[in-house]
């Protein structure tokens, strides 16, 4: 090929110098062209080489010959026709072209019942199965029916006989649609309006219950008249229904195939959707088009959710298709930008775009990146450098506290991880640049995983490194993804630290407006939400939302630091639009989806809707299981909450069960100090007084006020809960007194949370009716019914058999 | 097409006219395709095709039927051979051009026709680049390549069309042979 420097002519002026040799020797006879080229050789022995050879060439031209024939062979379509002529009522005439299902040629009606011609398909023996079934018969019939002036149509069909099966579709002159596209150089709304018009046909043909499976440029043809006609409908069903399967067609052609046809999974309308945004696609990729020509991001968006990976994020109908290519039209908004959140819009889309094989993609740039620098280690620094832009796409994906990449980074392979971890231990020794980062990139990976442990010691070694050679960058980076997982793993007062270095760092760098900033500002409003520090946390968060980023997130957070205030309905009412917020989303994340459900759920819990509660948090854990696989065993929270769940709805058992597991994964992930664990041996401890073991639940709320007490210097809200539940056990275990202490301690600490806001809520009112229990005397009762509140339930509970 | 047209293009486009035998190139172009398709299905496979064969059946078909009206044959010939040239050269452009963007979308047929006969396939594409290269450079050499091969004009005829000296003509034939046939070999 030429373009691979072969079958070139030599450079210009080199080229006529040789040329004009050439001329002069073909000018000379024979002896004196053999003297002229011994005078050549000895100036250059090389050229005098070269112009014998082209010399040998002009002389004997039989090769050539042989080259022309076959080209001109090759040209004209060296297609024989078969033996067999004539196939039931038809005669063929000429070839017209060979595809991957079938030959395909020009035929006309040899009884001469009428004059019509038709394009023959005769079916690749391979592709032929048995004889006809009567599902082959039942489908063509259906096809046949089928009446749309933009659908050629089914005429006939049979088996020829060397048992080929045969169809006869109506004969249509007319051009690819994207050669006519680019042969009447179309613009672009002119293309959306031709494409109308296949969705059109393609819809009208789902209507009738025919899916076309092989929806690509050389089955759209576009007349001279500018009507579009689709060829080969359903016949690639036509073909798995011969194979006995109706359903399950062949990909007949690999590169416009669906993802579930590539698989052989069933087709359904959902493919003609995928192919559809493949074809419109095709139609807008003009190499003529100028650059300001190239699709905009409306239309981007358009294909995007056309071809979308899974079948139930692409347009649910061809109707609604076609809407949005309307609206793209008539300049009117696109469903499949979503509503309003311009500004994210951007990324979104590049997401969608991602998530087409993303996993693959990062699992192949994890082994690339370690491979090249493997290879590198072996080179000069400056060249690290060029291949740390392999790591760029990572970190892209894995931005730092980007709560939208866990929906991908979950799925990669935990073996993959430890063996990229290693390599790295083993590999990149000498390149302490490459190897903090790459040590960086794959803390947040776990991270984003919720395994923070093994995040923080690739944080801790990233930082070690990067603090020994002076890499700022990376310094900052590691302190942040410590940070991160500071949020819930215990060491709180360094991470806010960390925390509000890497934003001051940030807000230099980046400004106060940056989206950047936001998500520090949320880490660490979560931050000041573990350490019960609520009001600075509320803080933190208003000023992101006041900045109107990351609006889900902020929101929900927000949520989750309401709740712990006690101010149940504007928590309510932040996750109501978190929720909402999630779900409009044009690309939903499943995670993020998930994580709201959850918060959501705990705020019903709390608010006593514990069947509610219950249908959210089942809705989130069949979200992850669906992300993760359905041995997901990761992301904690949801088992913790189901526990919760299960102790308000009297079922202490399965209580125990979820929550035993809870404390056992808080530990695995997290430290001894995080205040999630003791949260949860908390919580623990609640169905042990219910289950009537206060030894038992006397350890885990001792250990819980342990912890939670070296969370922040002053008492952090929610120890009022394991002081209760300890007040309760040290009185079971007959030390009224000591359990007096503790529930007056609790009283104070909810009394100083919410007296200002509410001196008759529901926590004040736990915490006194659990003090008067004690024996003390507590008078602060007036106020709403509150039965079923969590806190509630668990002194509830207690209430008959302990008393 | 009338035939009094026919003759006026002829002669505008022998006159040195570009647009003239540039529609007169399109008239041969798609004609000179469909036949060929059609003689193709008639010769049988084992039978290798002499380069002028396509050309000549094509006029006797054309003349035959009287659709074509020309004074000579050595003019149809001549615009027949340029034709399949620039047919070739086409057909590598498209080529190329898939070759830079992996999604052009004509990918399929051509990729199929090359499945079905992969050499001979690459050989056209190496043969289109080759002229295309040699067009630019001297199309002098080209024409008399195209007229002696593709057209089968003897060298007295293509001598006639070119306005040199038959010798002169017959070198122009070997120095684009020596070319041509080096470049393929390669």
């Amino acid at each position: 090929m030429d373009s691979d420097g072969k079958h070139r002519l030599p450079p210009q002026a080199r080229w006529h110098q040789i040329d004009r040799l050439l001329e002069q020797l073909l000018g000379l006879g024979e002896k004196a062209r053999a003297r002229r080229l011994s005078e050549l050789s000895a100036e250059s022995p090389s050229l005098a080489a070269r112009l014998e050879r082209l010399l040998a060439s002009a002389r004997d031209d039989s090769g050539l010959e042989q080259t022309l024939s076959d080209v001109l062979g090759c040209l004209s379509g060296r297609e024989a026709l078969p033996r067999q002529r004539r196939f039931g009522p038809w005669r063929l005439l000429e070839p017209v072209g060979t595809g991957g299902m079938a030959q395909v040629f020009r035929a006309e009606r040899a009884d001469g019942a009428y004059t019509q011609e038709v394009a023959l398909k005769l079916v690749w023996p391979s592709l032929s199965g048995e004889a006809t079934s009567r599902q082959f018969v039942a489908e063509r019939q259906l096809l046949a029916n089928m009446d749309d002036p933009r659908i050629a149509r089914l005429l006939d069909g049979g088996v020829s006989e060397d048992g080929r099966p045969w169809l006869a579709m109506e004969y249509v002159d007319g051009l690819p649609i994207t050669d006519y596209c680019r042969h009447e150089r179309l613009d672009p709304a002119r293309r959306v309006a031709l494409f109308i018009q296949v969705t059109g046909a393609v819809s009208a043909a789902h209507r009738r219950l025919a899916i076309h499976g092989d929806i690509k440029p050389s089955n759209v043809l576009v007349d001279d008249r500018g009507r579009v006609r689709l060829l080969d409908f359903g016949i690639g069903r036509l073909l798995g229904a011969k194979a006995g399967d109706l359903a399950v067609a062949p990909a007949l052609t690999p590169r416009f195939a669906s993802p579930e046809q590539a698989d052989r999974r069933p087709i359904t309308t959902a493919s003609d959707i995928f192919q559809l945004g493949t074809l419109l696609q095709c139609m807008l990729d003009d190499a003529d088009s100028r650059p300001v020509e190239r699709i905009d991001h409306d239309l981007q968006a358009l294909i995007s959710k056309a071809t979308a990976v899974e079948p139930d994020k692409r347009y649910t109908s061809v109707d609604a298709l076609e809407s949005d290519a309307r609206a793209w039209l008539e300049h009117r908004p696109l469903a499949a930008r979503g509503s309003g959140r311009l500004y994210r819009l951007g990324r979104l889309v590049r997401r969608r775009r991602m998530a087409t094989g993303a996993i693959l993609v990062v699992t192949a740039m994890l082994i690339a990146a370690l491979g090249v620098y493997h290879i590198q280690a072996q080179r000069i620094a400056t060249e690290a450098a060029v291949s740390l832009s392999v790591t760029a796409f990572l970190e892209d994906m894995l931005h730092a506290g980007d709560p939208y990449a866990v929906d991908v980074s979950a799925r990669i392979p935990d073996q993959l991880l430890e063996q990229a971890v290693d390599r790295v231990d083993s590999e990149l020794g000498q390149q302490p640049k490459v190897s903090a980062r790459i040590l960086n990139v794959l803390g947040e990976v776990y991270h984003s995983r919720g395994e923070g442990r093994r995040a923080r010691e690739l944080f801790e070694r990233a930082g070690t490194l990067a603090a020994r050679h002076g890499l700022v960058e990376e310094s900052t980076r590691s302190r942040a993804g410590m940070a991160a997982v500071g949020i819930w793993s215990g060491d709180y007062a360094s991470a806010e630290q960390a925390l509000r270095t890497v934003l001051a760092q940030q807000e230099a760098t980046h400004g106060q407006e940056a989206a950047v900033v936001a998500r520090t500002r949320l880490q660490l409003a979560d931050l000041l939400h573990s350490r019960g520090l609520y009001q600075a946390a509320e803080e933190q968060t208003l000023q992101v939302l006041a900045r109107r980023h990351e609006r889900a997130w902020a929101q929900r957070i927000l949520g989750m630091i309401l709740r712990d205030q006690g101010r149940f309905e504007e928590a309510e009412a932040s996750l109501a639009q978190a929720l909402a917020r999630e779900r409009e989303r044009p690309d939903p994340h499943r995670d993020m989806l998930a994580i709201v459900l959850e918060h959501y759920g705990q705020l019903l819990l709390h608010v006593g809707q514990a069947r509610n509660a219950q249908a959210m948090l089942d809705e989130a854990l069949s979200m992850r299981r669906e992300l993760l696989g359905p041995d997901w065993d990761g992301l904690v929270w949801t088992r913790h909450w189901l526990g919760l769940a299960a102790l308000a709805q009297g079922q202490p058992e399965r209580a125990e069960r979820l929550l035993d597991m809870t404390v056992a994964d808080y530990r695995t992930a997290f430290s001894e100090h995080s205040h999630l664990l003791a949260i949860a041996r908390s919580d623990l401890g609640w169905v042990q007084l219910v289950l009537e073991r206060p030894a038992r639940a006397e350890a885990l709320f001792t250990s819980a006020i342990r912890s939670l007490e070296q969370v922040q210097s002053g008492d952090h809200p929610r120890l009022a809960e394991p002081l209760m539940g300890l007040a309760l056990a040290r009185l079971a275990l007959g030390e009224p007194a000591d359990a007096r202490r503790h529930s007056a301690r609790a009283l104070a600490i909810r009394r100083n949370l919410l007296a200002h806001i509410d001196p008759a809520h529901p926590w004040i009112v736990s915490a006194c009716r659990t003090h008067r229990l004690a024996g003390a005397s507590c008078d602060e009762e007036a106020g709403p019914s509150i039965n079923g509140y969590l806190d509630l339930i668990r002194t509830a509970a207690l209430q008959g058999s302990e008393i | 097409m009338t035939r009094s047209g026919f003759n006026a293009l002829l002669t505008a486009a022998e006159g040195g006219d570009p647009e003239a035998w540039q529609e007169l190139m399109t008239l041969v172009y798609d004609d000179l395709k469909r036949i060929a398709h059609r003689q193709m299905a008639r010769i049988r496979p084992e039978h290798t095709l002499s380069t002028t064969v396509l050309v000549h059946e094509a006029f006797e078909n054309l003349a035959e039927q009287q659709k074509l009206p020309v004074r000579e044959r050595a003019d149809f010939y001549a615009i027949c051979a340029a034709a399949i040239r620039q047919i070739i050269i086409d057909h590598h452009r498209k080529r190329s051009a898939r070759k830079r963007t992996m999604d052009d979308p004509q990918g399929w047929s051509a990729t199929e026709a090359a499945r079905s006969n992969p050499e001979a396939e690459n050989a056209l594409i190496a043969l289109g680049g080759i002229l295309e290269q040699l067009l630019a450079r001297d199309r002098q050499l080209v024409e008399a390549f195209e007229m002696y091969y593709f057209g089968g004009l003897s060298s007295e005829e293509i001598a006639t069309r070119l306005q040199v000296s038959r010798r002169s003509a017959q070198r122009l034939i070997a120095r684009s042979r020596a070319w041509i046939a080096d470049a393929l070999i390669d």
